[in-house]
């Protein structure tokens, strides 16, 4: 029986990372990378890779645990062996701040985080404005390493990639058995989900290479992430904002508030300006769907959706993507293996 | 009143800094000089990581602990301040590990955030089934001693590129007292059979995704034999040398081996780090700090030393609550020159 042919477009992390569960669960699969961005032009690298969940309200919590927990030991493994600078991966410790106590004492991710404790009252005198915070040791993805590494993996198997628009799902059935649809912000106009809306985020990428921790405010909007070469610096979180320019004011008022949190953060160098406009949903949208015209059938499985917790799940929704392909490939066998009597 | 400071590692520039700070105003025409045959980036201060961290067992020495506090303190102060990173001072956390559970060290309650190892945590060091994680600081010397020498050439203090054979050569001469931070060498200035070296040698890399310190520990074998990792602003050093008695401060081929291969067993990562340099230093060591004062003659004159030396490898981590005692065995001879100076003159 021919290899089934799998196409899978989108090559952000979602992308990528589903690309290779998928060779992995299937490995007599002919998988090829259809996407219009590569890294560094993607909305991944714009993240700073951060292993801090986003909570999606309409996914059970403990879906999300275990897609969290799935995608961390994978990483875990990944930064304590000799590649981890070629992955991007490595571990930082730092500090959730929060100016008013909040509703959850525990976090549901605070037990798959190494060494998650309250902060002590000598370690919050550095943040005055503060009442109250949490000490943890996370991971980070640094992109573009971190795609460029999986990019890496996946042609070592084989997989090929392509520089390719694709403007409907349906103009691959000729060439494809399957497709998995991991674009992210693009899935809004390519398959028409409305319940998918940006989240604007702008961040500055900077060189201050004496912060080692990272700082968080609670409200999720002032943050500082060390990477391997730059800190990023974060954020907004403009519901709707479909603008990818960098709004000078905003970069302005970024760098204030993460200069009040961390005020050597004053001599830092080289401020680069990035914007991403984060895919986000109720849930993640991930199924299947089977597109017919005229009695041919496309299966496709959507893997899309991850707003800003992409990074901190990408590996677990990836191996649940697989495994629906996994189950396109069982229909397809069984439907071809004979007329039904 | 002249004062002049031998040596211009962090003992030296940092005691002629306090002492300058506290009583140029008080002290009649206060003139410090510093004499010194090494300076940055030349000095042992320079080659040490930064990391502030004691040993783990101030053997009883309470004073000692208390200086590191002070030093700790200070320094936690300055860390919001406009200065801090030209001074090379930033927050740094990171792990100590053991192969067996130890006493709580007695800078726990001084750091932030100490806390023992999670099993999880662990399991990043395989062998290890110990250990300890807390935030610390580092103070890098080839920016902290540039900046102390900064403050010090504002405030007028004079440098003088000179090798000092002799407490007498720079006493005398109308020199009041001499601050003797000579570190290792101290002994040819005046032979202490307690002050030997503890010869360290480090490689520096490029590990920049490095953002934790890492300190092994072998109870058996002592301090520093064992692997450590403390990345800096922008290189990481990796370390794990302490020979006693051993004076080189050429690199030995069989300690790089020794380093690179215990730390790329630590951290495979460091597998892929490009190697920059290689230094070898020797730590003052002795069984403690000696932080006194002492008479001395010069022909007829009595001066008076403070020394200040013997700080082994903790010299950054103690050196700003050393520096203040030293300046406060300056202000009593002050205070006892004044005394003389101004008591009544006796009757005939």
């Amino acid at each position: 029986m021919a290899a089934l042919k799998v196409a899978v477009v989108g090559a952000g992390v979602i992308g990528l990372s589903t690309a290779l569960c998928v060779m992995e669960t299937c490995p007599s699969c002919s998988v090829t990378v259809l996407s219009d961005q590569f890294s560094p032009n993607t909305t991944s690298d714009v993240a700073a890779g951060m292993l801090i969940p986003h909570t999606y309200p309409g996914t059970p919590i403990h879906v999300q645990k275990q897609w969290f927990k799935e995608t961390f030991t994978y990483l875990f493994a990944i930064s304590n062996s000799a590649e981890a600078s070629e992955a991007g991966i490595h571990l930082v410790s730092g500090w959730q701040v929060f100016k008013s106590t909040p509703k959850e004492e525990l976090p549901f991710w605070s037990d798959v985080v190494l060494g998650f404790r309250p902060m002590s009252e000598a370690e919050l005198q550095k943040f005055p404005q503060y009442r109250c915070g949490q000490a943890f040791t996370t991971l980070k993805c640094d992109c573009p390493p971190y795609l460029l590494w999986l990019e890496k993996r996946l042609k070592a198997t084989g997989i090929q990639m392509y520089s390719r628009k694709v403007s409907d799902l349906w103009e691959l059935h000729s060439e494809y058995d399957i497709v998995v649809n991991c674009t992210g912000i693009g899935a809004r106009q390519l398959v028409g989900d409305k319940k998918l809306f940006p989240v604007r985020g702008q961040v500055l990428k900077v060189y201050a290479p004496w912060v080692k921790n990272f700082i968080r405010d609670g409200d999720g909007l002032t943050y500082i992430y060390p990477g391997i070469h730059r800190v990023t610096l974060g954020g907004t979180r403009e519901k709707g904002s479909w603008s990818l320019s960098p709004d000078p004011g905003t970069t302005k008022d970024i760098f204030d508030r993460c200069c009040s949190l961390e005020p050597s953060l004053q001599e830092a160098q080289d401020i680069k300006v990035k914007v991403g406009l984060r895919p986000s949903r109720q849930c993640v949208r991930l199924q299947r769907e089977v597109l017919s015209q005229g009695g041919v059938k496309l299966p496709v499985v959507h893997n899309y959706g991850h707003g800003a917790g992409g990074f901190s799940v990408h590996r677990g929704t990836a191996k649940e993507a697989a495994h629906l392909v996994g189950e396109c490939i069982a229909a397809l066998r069984g439907s071809s293996s004979g007329a039904k009597l | 009143m002249r004062v002049a400071v031998i040596g211009a590692g962090v003992i030296g520039l940092s005691s002629a800094l306090c002492i300058h700070e506290q009583f140029h105003g008080l002290a009649p025409s206060l003139e410090v000089e510093l004499y010194a045959d090494r300076f940055t980036p030349h000095t042992t201060s320079d080659g040490a990581a930064g990391l502030w961290q004691p040993y783990l067992s101030d053997l009883g020495n309470l004073q000692e602990t208390l200086w590191n506090k002070e030093t700790f303190d200070h320094l936690l102060g300055h860390l919001h301040s406009p200065a801090a990173q030209e001074m090379g001072l930033f927050l740094l956390s990171g792990y100590n590990l053991f192969t067996e559970p130890v006493p709580d060290p007695s800078w726990k309650n001084i750091v932030l955030g100490f806390r023992n190892l999670t099993p999880k945590e662990l399991e990043l060091f395989p062998g290890y089934s110990y250990g300890w994680f807390n935030t610390a600081l580092m103070l890098e010397g080839r920016s902290y001693l540039p900046w102390l020498t900064n403050r010090l050439t504002q405030r007028g203090v004079k440098f003088f590129h000179k090798k000092v054979e002799s407490f007498q050569e720079v006493g005398g001469d109308g020199v009041d007292v001499v601050i003797n931070c000579t570190g290792m060498r101290s002994g040819e200035l005046q032979p202490d059979p307690e002050l030997q070296p503890g010869r360290g040698q480090v490689i520096k890399v490029l590990a920049p995704w490095v953002k934790h310190f890492i300190i092994t520990h072998d109870m058996k074998s002592g301090i520093y034999k064992s692997p450590y990792v403390i990345p800096g602003s922008e290189f990481t050093v990796l370390g794990g040398i302490y020979q006693h008695g051993n004076w080189s401060e050429e690199n030995s081929a069989q300690d790089h081996k020794t380093i690179w291969e215990s730390c790329c067993r630590l951290l495979p990562a460091l597998q892929k780090a490009k190697i920059v340099s290689e230094w070898s230093g020797l730590r003052p060591s002795r069984p403690q700090v000696r932080l006194e004062r002492e008479s001395v003659w010069h022909g007829n004159v009595q001066g008076e030393v403070i020394h200040n030396y013997g700080h082994g490898g903790f010299g950054i981590t103690i050196h700003w609550g050393c520096a203040m005692a030293a300046a406060r065995l300056f202000g009593s001879i002050l205070q006892e020159r004044r005394k003389v100076a101004s008591s009544p003159q006796p009757r005939l």
